[in-house]
Parts: C-alpha cells; sequence; structure tokens
C-alpha cells in the first residue's frame, strides 16, 4: 500500500468506478421519469388546506411562488393530467391567496389558448365570486365571450357584473350595450348607447370622439334593428290571420298591426319587400351630419 | 461586640451526581464566623467545597439545610449583596466587553452614577495594574489579566465585605506579591475580606484567621497565631568565625567552610549558647524559629480526616 | 436609592450589554445577509412574475422577514439564558445585588432592542426595493409593528424554556409553539370534518380555543391589497402580545428563581 504506483493504481479505480458511477445515475434518473409515460407526467401539489396549514401563515407569499411554479410549468405536466392539474394548480394558489386578479386572468389566458372554455370561465367566474368589488375579471371574461367565443349572452351576463361593479367605465358599458344588442335586448342596449353619447356629446377628446362616433353608428343600427324587429313580428300576426304576407306597410298599419309607419333614424321610409316580409334601410349614413342632429 | 460579617450556620449542600446518578455529599453542615475587619483564609484541598460554599453564601445555589448571615442579616435577600465584592473561581466574564466596559458594567448593577462609576474605573483598573490594556477585549487578555480584571469589578462597589475564590490562581510571583499587598491594603481600609485557596504559603503570610475545609467539613478554625504559636519547635543558629564550642558541639546540624549551624529545643539554651557564641568572639550570621507551618496543620488535618 | 430605581438600572444594564453581545456576534450579521439574500431573492423572482411585480417583492418581503426575524430569536432567545450558565459568565453577575428576575427581563429586553433595530432595518432594505418598483406603501411600517408583536411573543416563549430546559429542548418546544401558533387558525376547517359526534367536535373546538393563535399578529396578507384595517384589530393584537409574553416571562422568572447555578 505504501508504494506510489499502487496508490496511483487505486486512484485510478476510483476515478473510472466514479465517472460510471455518474453514468449511471443519469441513466437512473432517465429510467426514474420514464416509469410513468410522459402523458401522465406530474408533481404532487397539497391540497388547499393543506397547502394553507404548510404555509404558516404566509398564505400570499406561497400562492405567489405557486403562481410562478403556475406560469411557467403547467405545460410541464404531462398530456393526460395537464389540464385536471392546472385546474387543481390554480384551486390551490386561489384559495391561498383570493384576492390575487393576475391569477385568475392568466389563468384563463392559458386556458384560453387551447380553448378549453369551461375551465376559462370556471377560473374566471371563482376570481368573480371571491373579488365582489373587482370589476376586471368580470370584463376580462365578457371579452372572451364576446370576441372569442361569440357567445352574446354570456358575454351580456359578465358585462352586467362588470358595470355593476363599475358603471363609470364607458369601455364596460359600451361592451354591454354591443352584447346586448346582439343577444336581442335592443331598448336596453340602446338606452346604454344613447347614454354614453349624451356623456361624449361635447367631449373634444380622443376619447369622446370615439364614443361620439362609435355610440352613433350603434344607436342607428340598434333602430333600425328595432323596426325592423317590430315590423317582422306584425307581419307574422298578420301572416297568421291572412296566410300571406301583407302587400305594403301601408296595408299593415290599416288592419291595427302597427301603429306607425316606420321610419329610419334619418327620418326616411324604409324599403318593404312583401315577399319576405322584411324591411331594409335605404338611407346613406354619415355619421358626422347625424351627430349634430342627435 | 461587633457583628460577625459572615455567619454561617450548619450548612449541607449534596450534588446529583453524573447523568442524576448517585449524590456527591459536598457541604456537611460548615459552620463559620467570620468578623469584620481582617482577612479570612478558607482552606482546603481541590474539591473540598470551598467553592461551593462561597456559592451558597452569594446566592448562587441553594443549601438544603442551614442558614447564612450577612451582617446579622439572611442572606437570601438580594440586596445585601450591595455590601459584597465577590470575585468566582477563574473568573468567566463577558469576553466581547473590553476590560473598562467590564468593569462600568458591574459598577452600573450598583446602581453607580455615570460620573463616579468612570473615576472608579479608572482607578482601579490602575490599581489592579491594568493600566494601558482597558480598551482590549477580554477575549485577548491572559489568564493573569482577566484575574485582575475579576479582582477590579470586585473593588467596584467599596464593598465592606469582599469574598475571593483563589484570588490569586493564575497569577506569576510578582502578581501574587501585588494581590498580597493590596490584599493587606483593603484590610488597612476597614474591610473584611474571606478568602479561599490552597496556596497556604499566601494565606499563611497574610491571613489573621483561618478554617480548613476537608471533604465538606470544616477541620481546623481560628486566629492564624494560635493555631501555629502554639509551639515554637526549634531554633536554628548559624555563626562563623569561631570553631563550634565543645559545649555545643552535639547540636551542631552542619558545618563548613568556618559556618556552623545548631539546632537548639528552648529558649533558655538559645540565650546561653548566643552568649557563650558572643564572647568567644564568633559572628551570628541568623536565629530561626521554627514554628508549625500551615503546611503542617494543613497536611495533618488531611491526615486525620483520611484516617476517619 | 430605592430599589425599584435600582432593579430598573439593572434591567437597562444587562439589556444594553445583551445589546453589545449581539452586534458584536457575527450570527447576528450572519442572520442579516440572510435576510437580505431573502429579498433579493424575492427581487429576482419578481422579475420572472407575469403582472404586478410589487406584490410579489411585498409577499415574499414580508414573509421572509418575519421568518427570519422569527428563527433570530429563537435562536438566539434560547440561548439567552442557558449560554450564560453554560459559559459561567452569569455567576458573577447573579452574585451582584441583582433580583433574577431583572436579570431574564434585562434579557429579554435588550434582545427585543436588537431584533427591533434588525427589524427596521430589513424594511428599510424592503421599501427601498419597493419604492423602486413604485410599490411603497407605509402600510409596510404597519406590518412591520405587528411582525415585532410576534417576536415579542416567541422571544418570550424562548426565554421561558431556555429557563428550565436545555437549549435543544427549549428550541424544539419553541419552534413547536410557533407552528401551533401560525396553524391553529386553520385546526377547526381541518378537524371537524373528521369528527362526526358533536361533543367530540365541541372539545376539539374547545382545545383549539386554548392553543396560542398568532394569525392574529399576521397583517402581510391584509396590507398587500390595502385592505383597510379596524381599529380594534391593533390595538387586539398588542394587548394578546403583552399580555402572553408578560405572563411567560413571569412564569420563566419564577422557574429561574429557585434554581441551582452550577
Ligand atoms: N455542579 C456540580 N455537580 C456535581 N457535583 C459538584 C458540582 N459542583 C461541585 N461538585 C462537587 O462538590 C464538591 C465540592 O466542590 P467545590 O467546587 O466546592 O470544591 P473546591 O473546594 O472549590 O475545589 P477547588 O479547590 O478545586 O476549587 C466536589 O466533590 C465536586 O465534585
Ligand atoms: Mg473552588
Amino acid at each position: 500500500m505504501r508504494s506510489p504506483i499502487l496508490k496511483r493504481f487505486i486512484a485510478t479505480l476510483f476515478a473510472i468506478l466514479l465517472f460510471f458511477s455518474i453514468f449511471n445515475i443519469h441513466k437512473d434518473l432517465t429510467y426514474i421519469t420514464r416509469i410513468y409515460p410522459d402523458e401522465y407526467r406530474s408533481y404532487y401539489i397539497p391540497s388547499s388546506l393543506h397547502a394553507k396549514v404548510f404555509s404558516l401563515g404566509y398564505t400570499n407569499a406561497l400562492s405567489d411562488l405557486l403562481y410562478l411554479w403556475f406560469v411557467y410549468y403547467w405545460d410541464w405536466y404531462g398530456k393526460n393530467v395537464r389540464y385536471s392539474y392546472m385546474e387543481h394548480t390554480f384551486e390551490v394558489m386561489t384559495d391561498l391567496d383570493p384576492k390575487n386578479q393576475d391569477a385568475y386572468i392568466i389563468a384563463a389566458l392559458l386556458a384560453f389558448v387551447p380553448l378549453k372554455w369551461d375551465l376559462v370561465y370556471k377560473f374566471l367566474d371563482k376570481g368573480i365570486e371571491k373579488n365582489p368589488e373587482n370589476y376586471v375579471i368580470p370584463y376580462d371574461a365578457g371579452n372572451y365571450a364576446l370576441f372569442s367565443e361569440k357567445n352574446y349572452e354570456r358575454a351580456a351576463k359578465y358585462f352586467q357584473i362588470a358595470f355593476e361593479r363599475n358603471p363609470e367605465r364607458t369601455t364596460i358599458k359600451n361592451l354591454l350595450a354591443y352584447s346586448l344588442s346582439h343577444k336581442g335586448d335592443l331598448e336596453t342596449s340602446l338606452k346604454y348607447f344613447e347614454e354614453i353619447l349624451d356623456k361624449y356629446k361635447n367631449d373634444d377628446s380622443p376619447e369622446g370622439n370615439y364614443y361620439r362616433f362609435s355610440s352613433v353608428l350603434h344607436i342607428f343600427e340598434v333602430k333600425n334593428e328595432i323596426a325592423k324587429r317590430d315590423v317582422e313580428k306584425a307581419v307574422e300576426k298578420y301572416r297568421a290571420k291572412f296566410g300571406k304576407n301583407p302587400p305594403s306597410l301601408r296595408v299593415l298599419k290599416k288592419e291595427g298591426f302597427i301603429n306607425e309607419i316606420p321610419k329610419d333614424p334619418l327620418g326616411k321610409d324604409y324599403e318593404y319587400d312583401p315577399n319576405s316580409g322584411t324591411i331594409k334601410c335605404v338611407s346613406k349614413f354619415n355619421p358626422k351630419e347625424v351627430i349634430g342632429r342627435w | 461586640m461587633t457583628k460577625d460579617a459572615i455567619l454561617v450556620k450548619n450548612l449541607k449542600k449534596h450534588f446529583k451526581g453524573h447523568l442524576s446518578i448517585g449524590r456527591i455529599e459536598a457541604l456537611k453542615g460548615v459552620n463559620l464566623e467570620v468578623k469584620e475587619g481582617g482577612i479570612y483564609g478558607f482552606i482546603g484541598p481541590n474539591g473540598a467545597g470551598k467553592t461551593t460554599t462561597l456559592k451558597i453564601i452569594t446566592g448562587l445555589i441553594f443549601p438544603d439545610e442551614g442558614e447564612v448571615q450577612i451582617f446579622g442579616k439572611p442572606h437570601t435577600d438580594y440586596i445585601i449583596r450591595k455590601d459584597i465584592g465577590f470575585l468566582p473561581e477563574s473568573p468567566y466574564f463577558y469576553d466581547y466587553l473590553t476590560g473598562e466596559e467590564l468593569v462600568k458594567f458591574f459598577g452600573s448593577l450598583f446602581g453607580i452614577q455615570k460620573k463616579e462609576l468612570n473615576e472608579r474605573t479608572k482607578y482601579l483598573l490602575d490599581l489592579v495594574g491594568l493600566k494601558g490594556k482597558e480598551k482590549i477585549p477580554l477575549r485577548k487578555y491572559s489568564k493573569g489579566m482577566l484575574q485582575r480584571v475579576g479582582l477590579a469589578q470586585a473593588l467596584i462597589n467599596d464593598a465592606k465585605l469582599l469574598i475571593l475564590d483563589e484570588p490569586m490562581s493564575g497569577l506569576d510571583p510578582i502578581g501574587r506579591r501585588e494581590i498580597r499587598d493590596l490584599i493587606l491594603k483593603l484590610k488597612e481600609e476597614g474591610k473584611t475580606i474571606f478568602f479561599s485557596s490552597h496556596i497556604l504559603a499566601d494565606a499563611e503570610m497574610i491571613c489573621d484567621e483561618v478554617a480548613i475545609i476537608v471533604k465538606g467539613k470544616i477541620v481546623q478554625k481560628g486566629r492564624l497565631e494560635e493555631l501555629l504559636a502554639k509551639d515554637v519547635q526549634f531554633y536554628d543558629i548559624s555563626f562563623k568565625g569561631i570553631e563550634t564550642p565543645p559545649e555545643l558541639k552535639d547540636k551542631v546540624v552542619v558545618a563548613f567552610e568556618g559556618y556552623s549551624m545548631i539546632r537548639l529545643k528552648d529558649e533558655d539554651e538559645v540565650d546561653k549558647a548566643l552568649a557563650t557564641l558572643i564572647n568567644k568572639g564568633g559572628k551570628i550570621m541568623s536565629l530561626m524559629p521554627h514554628k508549625t507551618s500551615l503546611e503542617e496543620i494543613f497536611l495533618s488535618s488531611i491526615e486525620e480526616k483520611k484516617n476517619e | 436609592m430605592s430599589r425599584f430605581k435600582l432593579s430598573c438600572m439593572q434591567v437597562i444594564a444587562i439589556a444594553k450589554n445583551t445589546y453589545k453581545e449581539a452586534i458584536r456576534s457575527k450570527i447576528f450579521y450572519v442572520l442579516m445577509a440572510f435576510a437580505i439574500a431573502m429579498l433579493g431573492f424575492a427581487v429576482i423572482l419578481s422579475f420572472l412574475t407575469i403582472g404586478s411585480q410589487k406584490r410579489v417583492i411585498l409577499d415574499l418581503g414580508l414573509a421572509g422577514i418575519s421568518f427570519f426575524s422569527v428563527m433570530t430569536s429563537i435562536f438566539v432567545g434560547i440561548g439567552l439564558i442557558y449560554l450564560e450558565i453554560e459559559k459561567k459568565t452569569i455567576y458573577n453577575v447573579l452574585s451582584k445585588p441583582l433580583p433574577r428576575a431583572s436579570f431574564i427581563v434585562g434579557r429579554y429586553f435588550g434582545l427585543m432592542a436588537v431584533l427591533g433595530i434588525n427589524l427596521i432595518a430589513m424594511l428599510i432594505i424592503l421599501s427601498i426595493a419597493l419604492l423602486f418598483f413604485k410599490g411603497f406603501t407605509p402600510m409596510i411600517f404597519y406590518a412591520g409593528l405587528f411582525i415585532y408583536l410576534e417576536l415579542a411573543v416567541i422571544t418570550a416563549i424562548a426565554i421561558f424554556f431556555s429557563s428550565i430546559a436545555s437549549p435543544v429542548l427549549s428550541a424544539i418546544c419553541t419552534l413547536a409553539f410557533y407552528l401551533i401558533g401560525h396553524t391553529s387558525s386553520t385546526f377547526p376547517e381541518m378537524l371537524v370534518p373528521l369528527l362526526h359526534n358533536d361533543i367530540q367536535k365541541k372539545i376539539a373546538l374547545f382545545f383549539f380555543h386554548i392553543l396560542p393563535d398568532l394569525s392574529i399578529l399576521n397583517v402581510s396578507n391584509l396590507i398587500t391589497y390595502n385592505i383597510p384595517i379596524a381599529p380594534g384589530f391593533t390595538i387586539r393584537g398588542i394587548i394578546y402580545a403583552v399580555l402572553f409574553s408578560t405572563l411567560l416571562i413571569f412564569a420563566g422568572c419564577l422557574f429561574f428563581k429557585k434554581r441551582d447555578l452550577v
């Protein structure tokens, strides 16, 4: 053992062993990670209650850390468990800190990317429920419903909540009126648009100009829609009685199905098509002209 | 009649042995009366119970039985300790403090006001020979320096009673001498000094009274001269210049190169011998009475105890 | 000089000395370095987040400050009495005309002073970090007050245990107290569903009310969102902490009074 050659030999042997053991450890690790197929890859995250105990009262801090984890690693999970884990992590994170607006909005965004609508709304619904003052979350939900899902009913519901929480923000009111008009609640929609117009009538800021312009546009359309809807209803009744469409609007009025012959917002007559029983607006619309008059 | 500075009655104390197994009887009924004024030596071999007694007196541990009075008042009231200056055995101090800070800290525990404290600290550090070393943290002190700081802090309150647990340990011969002188000086100031030691030479030199403790029991106590002077054992006379007179020949202990030494048993003999020697033109070099030394008393006490 | 005045002077002297001890020891600076590293970590993490950066700094910063101060108070606190005995430095102090209670109280106040300065330093660092991210709110000093109250309680516990038990045991007990105090508010939520009959539930709830509840000294979660704090909240916290620590210190003194210092 004293001989330097022997020492060197043993050292070399150790080095080789060490080298291979590292190599093997690496293999082991890859093996361990392969035990479960990638589709089921996951980490354990405790339930909300346990996480709350574990956080020692520093719930916000733990929630922040989970949030970071959530944002960066949601797609690390295996395909088959990804969304259930996403949901679980979200639940824990928001139970720990229910007031973190970012958590709801980013979670919804992450669920939106693969178009998991139920998750998107679930996440946002929780935020809406837990933060009764917050209007940003329902506004966000409304945007998803209106622009991406094109579900006007839902959009109107969310914007309604946002509007109730913050009646001053015109953006919300505008989108609420817009979704209402698509949903079919034309009168309320018209009322809101008219209020917006009223508010910005004399406002020359870029924002004022924008809302004035857009509300005029919408009022024009909604008024047309109302007239169209009324006529169609009357036509329906007429047909039920006489078995055919009325030949003209005047006949409709004479028979007492409408009180007035409708005029378009610019005061012109609609063009009536007896075949389909609908009316059409023929006025050329120039908002700038109109703004002065309304 | 003066009050006793310390009165210890039938003090008993036991400790638990290692790992709480067994029972060590450290004190088995100790009685002490330390008169006011004077130096009282409390001596005994290692493990005799000296430190234990002092710790009980200063209220650090509680006796199983017995009572202690300081200037006639029970020692259980902490305020009594205002009159005591205590130097613990091999002092352990806050090593992050400097010498000056340490002394001031202990001074403030007595409620000494700042100005007075500053002056006294300076004076005392001077007195114990630590001038110029006040600003060094204790961590860098030598054992002897620590002992000196310990002494300085024991004196900070200018107490009537000083209790010193082995004040001379860790000091070099010069240091010991300085401390001895200091203790004597304190005695002159009218203070009572009660100190434990196993260095008998020191004790013998300065004590007025001693008590010897062995295995938790006092085996001897009393005024030192009474204990010692009971008998002079013999006298040695050394002289030169003449031959030893024939009548003294049988008393010679050593003789060489003109020096001689004779040993005599009693005082009459000494008178006679001196007269003879001077008559013959001899030169007396020294006359030494040999008393029983404290050491001998000490050793014989221990012997007795062993034989019991 | 009256006994009371003397005692006050002694308490101050011992507190000062404790303070000196702490700031001349390395452990103090090590813990400070840790806390600063913690705050740095919070800032770095805040860069990674999506959304409000200042919230992350505030949450992690306050949690880190609270946690590290508590750890300091536990690990320095348990040694406060015990190490003095261990190093035999206590002999010389207690042989002075000093009631043992003064010693404990002085040590306690000394450590509290150290912890206070430590806390303020960390809060200032946190404020600077927050100012940098335009998220500064003076409310962090309010949170600091509550952290300090909690430290008062924890230190009292540490001293209490260290006056009757060995350091390892007292460290365990104090940590256990801390854990229980911080989690006990979740016990009803946790335990009650596990129990089936009413009597069991009542007993469980009774024990729950006995347990220390430190969550009432935790306002970090409130100030992150600027939730208005009821005025009674502060008073309640102060009374709770002061009562609790006074009681503990008092009990510690009682135990310590009769102890042989060997
Ligand atoms: N804390 C303790 N636990 C157990 N036994 C102890 C303790 N302190 C002292 N003893 C025992 O009590 C006896 C007396 O000890 P003490 O320290 O009083 O001796 P001493 O006379 O001061 O000795 P020395 O000259 O060595 O300082 C010894 O037998 C010692 O073993
Ligand atoms: Mg001793």
